[in-house]
């Protein structure tokens, strides 16, 4: 009598396979020996009575990885079969076995294909692989790589659950959880891409394919995972792929169960997000459509003939079924965890959580080197003063910058005219303002005291814009006369229509802030609702006939990503155009801002802004000028905190410096990567990736300026630091605290 | 007496019973149509709705279906004829509302839209009205007119389902919902091939899920029950 040993049995929301592994290999072989493997009694699997026996081994953090192999070897050369449920112990049982007689899971040499590049793993598979970077990269890579992506990106790796991110900080987050625990070396950003999950089952022996089926779920469950699904041919749903995967499978020589993860594009293309070592969840809907894998897998390796499956229907669904508790197996009473950290997915006690653990592997984080700053940086730096007092914030000379880039929005626009418009809010400082001023930018303001600083350093009303939500500002009166006002909604609109009808307002341009409906906003007129749209064509055939009419959009392309920004610039313009369609007013003025990072704006928008103007022109025939708001990337590479080192903390691998600079100089420490530099005898170099972390002098918890860093060895107390990147919002959001 | 079947098969009788009910169902229908009030009404409305398609299309291929159409209205039903400004503040839409929607919207960026009607049998149990109370000449039994969109390109066809926002699978074998007859309006005399069938340009084809794949327990009601037979679930939306 065969026995056969099925881990991966946590049976609650986003399961394991172990249950329907288990399940399947009942039906086909009554005979079999059915042993339930579990971690934790907390599975709720062992107790189903698909299983002969349990087993049920120490919490993952607690097992003796040695003695646990040892275990398992006896089982199999006693001519047990194992078939792992879960990733991670396949890898395990990968590294700590190798290929044995029995051990229904894929050998190393078979991981490390799947794993050396899942860019060329998708292409051999005929599939498309989403964008991705090496967590390994330079944090500043990294940064972009979120921005370009709108931050809907996964932190992924071999064996491990995907973890979501949606900012800088989160990312931070997640590697300060791994640390210690797994090596960044596989890990991944991958973009998230835009389209229906769908599953692939398969099962091979030693490199024949044994069956393969596809699965699109129906229902989902709350953590995403099908909780219906209709099963089918392979090649009926993708065709082409069938013959790949076979080849796949053959020179991998794969032994086991696996699962693709994909993605169907609304435009047809496929996806590979992941590939598993081990079955899907539901490996038994497929059992019910007629492919009973796990049975297939356990005749291949024991010579029994396969079994005849009867097809029950080609959809499943999963309900949820109370069971006796197995007598003598308990469940442990409930504890809060120790930490206060709950724990969720697939990795709740039916494995534990891996992430924690890795066996007997002891991981040294590689220091990066210290970098050269770009030249840009560089310049900033070989005319930077040094600072008597620390933290002391220092601001760079913007007239190289500025030049520059004014040079490159014009030349980008062509015929067009065009205006710069400096956002008062990224920094008020009264120098800045004048030096935008003397580079002939326009001012715009968002409240009234941003509007006097303008006035203060000489900006007349014609030359300042108005913007930002609700422009009634109290005891200060809207100025009688300014270059443009952009409503932020068709109440406003209405009430700066009726100051313009009463002589009260002369704005060259008036009109709305967009808002299009593929936009989630506080701000701007929401085009999405029909009233509101069809209002908004009225308000603006009724604006006093000379009045020149413009429009405003601004969406933080980092929030946005590059592609979705430009695709909704696009939008807005077709908006645009309905409206001077329907309203018979023409579209003047086109005010675009875009929250855009230095870098970005530098060699992602100016690039492409001659097609933007082309296709503004094409739209709008009536256009006349292009406002642009740089906002941030004007002034963020102008700012650099200069702070000392006050304390080195030593701990085992890490190293943490406390420095006199917080998060009050800088405030969005936690937004984005600033980088850090110190000297040494070649200059400044900025700090490399590595296992550290800057934290700030406040008895604040939060008050952690970079993590993940490498700190040079020669800092010491007193040692002087500088943080770059420190310009824009770090310099008008900064606030005293703890400076008395 | 109706013909009953007693086995794991219909009887040619009932088979061509079903064919009956599938004349009945589709005699004398055409694809819904938008209809235009010619006024400001009506090229707003068109004008909003022809935005959205281009906001919620922006970045993916021109030869994609509109599939927001779905999310933003639910089904039910829509009195006929629909005008374009009667769309943007309607509740809901049934499938020839969605699907002449649909294919104005897609036939603005992609060559090759046409209107689909199909009649498709439901493994469900039904009710016998719909959630509005009214009767529903669209459905006999388990069968059930629907609407939907065709994308026709070097003599293939697919066709997309604008009511659940989905491609209808080319198998649907051993599904709850199966397609037993369409027609596709073409202006070509050119034969479409989909799903292994070919298809005649402005005429109904009978798939042979009619006759050989439909189990005893999906049979059609016979003649005498079906005025009284229960009309599909609010699942089986048109």
């Amino acid at each position: 009598m065969t026995t056969v040993y099925c881990s991966g049995l946590q049976s609650g929301c986003g399961p394991s396979p172990g249950l329907g592994v288990a399940r399947s290999l009942r039906e086909a072989f009554e005979d079999l020996r059915i042993v339930g493997v579990g971690y934790s009694s907390r599975a709720g699997g062992l107790h189903h009575p698909a299983f002969d026996e349990v087993w049920i081994e120490r919490p993952w953090s607690e097992l003796s990885f040695a003695a646990h192999a040892q275990a398992i070897l006896e089982r199999l050369d006693a001519g047990g079969a194992w078939i792992s449920g879960s990733t991670r112990e396949a890898r395990w049982l990968a590294s700590a076995l190798g290929s044995r007689e029995g051990l229904l899971s894929p050998s190393a040499v078979a991981l490390e294909r799947i794993d050396a590049s899942p860019a060329e793993l998708a292409s051999r598979l005929g599939l498309q692989s989403p964008p991705m970077i090496s967590a390994l990269a330079d944090d500043y890579e990294l940064n972009a790589f979120g921005r370009q992506h709108g931050w809907s990106v996964w932190l992924r790796g071999p064996g491990r659950p995907p973890v979501r991110l949606v900012g800088w900080r989160s990312l931070e987050n997640a590697r300060a959880h791994l640390a210690g625990a797994w090596p960044h070396a596989r890990l991944r950003l991958q973009a998230e891409v835009d389209g229906t999950a769908e599953s692939v089952v398969f099962a091979a022996d030693r490199g024949r394919t044994l069956g393969a089926r596809h699965m699109q779920p129906g229902i989902a469950a709350p953590d995403g995972s099908a909780w219906s699904g209709r099963v089918s041919d392979l090649e009926a749903a993708l065709p082409g792929i069938a013959g790949k995967l076979r080849d796949e499978l053959s020179r991998a020589a794969w032994t086991g169960g696996g699962e693709l993860e994909i993605v169907r594009a609304p435009d047809g293309g496929v996806w590979l997000v992941a590939w598993h070592p081990r079955f899907p969840a539901w490996v038994h809907g497929a059992t019910l459509a007629g492919a009973n894998l796990p049975a297939e897998l356990i005749a291949a390796a024991t010579g029994r003939t396969p079994p005849l499956t009867a097809v029950r229907g080609s959809e499943f669904v999963r309900v949820v079924t109370d069971i006796p508790l197995r007598a003598l197996l308990p469940l442990p009473a409930h504890a809060p965890a120790a930490s206060g950290v709950v724990r969720a997915g697939n990795y709740l006690s039916g494995m534990p959580d891996p992430a924690r653990r890795r066996s007997g592997e002891r991981l040294v984080h590689e220091r990066g080197a210290p970098l050269e700053p770009p030249p840009p940086l560089s310049a900033l730096l070989d005319g930077l003063p040094s600072a008597g007092r620390t933290p002391h914030a220092h601001r760079g000379d913007p007239a190289a910058r500025w030049e520059l880039l004014a040079t490159g929005i014009r030349r980008a626009a062509g015929s067009l005219p065009v205006k710069i418009a400096y956002s008062i809010k990224t920094d008020p400082d009264l120098d800045l303002l004048t030096a935008a001023r003397s580079h002939g930018f326009l001012a715009e303001a968002i409240t009234a005291a941003e509007m006097g600083w303008a006035r203060e350093v000489g900006f007349t009303g014609e030359e300042i814009v108005l913007n930002g939500p609700a422009k009634s500002w109290g005891a200060a009166p809207i100025p009688s006369r300014c270059f443009g006002t952009f409503a932020d909604s068709l109440d406003e609109l209405d009430g700066l229509a009726e100051l313009t009808r009463s002589g009260d307002l002369s704005a060259r341009y008036l009109g709305p802030r967009l808002r299009p409906p593929s936009v989630a906003s506080r701000f701007g007129v929401d085009l999405g609702d029909f009233d509101t749209f069809s209002r908004l064509v009225t308000a603006l055939k009724d604006l006093p006939e000379p009045q020149s009419i413009g429009v405003h959009f601004h969406w933080a392309s980092s929030a946005a990503g590059h592609e979705r920004w430009f695709e909704t610039v696009d939008a807005m313009i077709e908006w645009a155009r309905a409206l001077q369609d329907l309203s018979g007013r023409p579209i003047r003025c086109l005010d675009l801002g875009g929250g855009w990072h230095p870098d970005d704006f530098d060699t992602v928008l100016l690039p492409r802004l001659p097609g933007l103007v082309a296709r503004c022109r094409a739209q709008l025939d009536r256009l006349d000028l292009l406002v642009l708001e740089p906002g941030r990337a004007l002034v963020q590479p102008l700012g650099i905190v200069e702070t000392t080192v006050l304390e080195v903390r030593e701990t085992g691998d890490a190293r943490e410096i406390v420095v006199d600079a917080s998060l009050a100089e800088v405030p969005r420490a936690g937004v984005y990567p600033h980088r850090i530099l110190s000297c040494t005898a070649r200059g400044w170099r900025h700090w490399g990736h590595g296992p550290d972390r800057v934290v700030g002098r406040l008895c604040m918890e939060d008050d952690v300026l970079r993590m993940s860093i490498a700190v040079p060895d020669e800092i010491r107390p007193g040692t002087r630091v500088l943080i770059a990147d420190a310009g824009a919002y770090d310099r008008s959001m900064a606030y005293r605290f703890g400076r008395g | 007496m109706p013909a009953r079947t007693t086995a794991a098969w219909p009887t040619v009788s009932a088979v061509a019973e079903l064919r009956g009910l599938l004349d009945a169902l589709t005699a004398g229908r055409e694809p819904a149509e938008l209809a235009d009030h010619r006024q400001a009404c009506c090229a707003l409305a068109r004008t909003w709705l022809e935005c959205l398609d281009s906001t919620f299309h922006r970045g993916r291929a021109a030869s994609a279906p509109p599939a927001w159409i779905a999310q933003r209205w639910t089904w039910g039903t829509t009195p006929h004829p629909l005008h374009w400004c009667e769309i943007p503040p309607a509740a809901s839409l049934d499938c020839g509302a969605s699907a002449a929607l649909g294919r104005e919207l897609w036939s603005r960026r992609c060559p090759g839209v046409r209107a689909v009607q199909l009649v498709e049998h439901h493994a469900t149990p039904t009710t016998a009205c719909n959630r509005d109370g009214l009767a529903q000449p669209w459905a006999e039994g388990r069968l059930a007119y629907h609407e939907a969109i065709g994308r026709e390109q070097d003599g293939c066809l697919e066709i997309w389902d604008p009511t659940d926002s989905a491609w209808l699978p080319a198998s649907r074998r051993g599904a709850s919902t199966r397609t037993l007859s369409l027609r596709v309006r073409s202006r070509g005399l050119t034969i479409l091939r989909w799903s292994g069938h070919r298809l005649n340009p402005g005429a109904w084809t009978v798939l042979d899920a009619v006759s050989q794949a439909l189990p005893a327990d999906a049979q059609a009601p016979n003649a005498a029950s079906a005025a009284s037979a229960p009309a599909p679930a609010r699942s089986q939306k048109p």
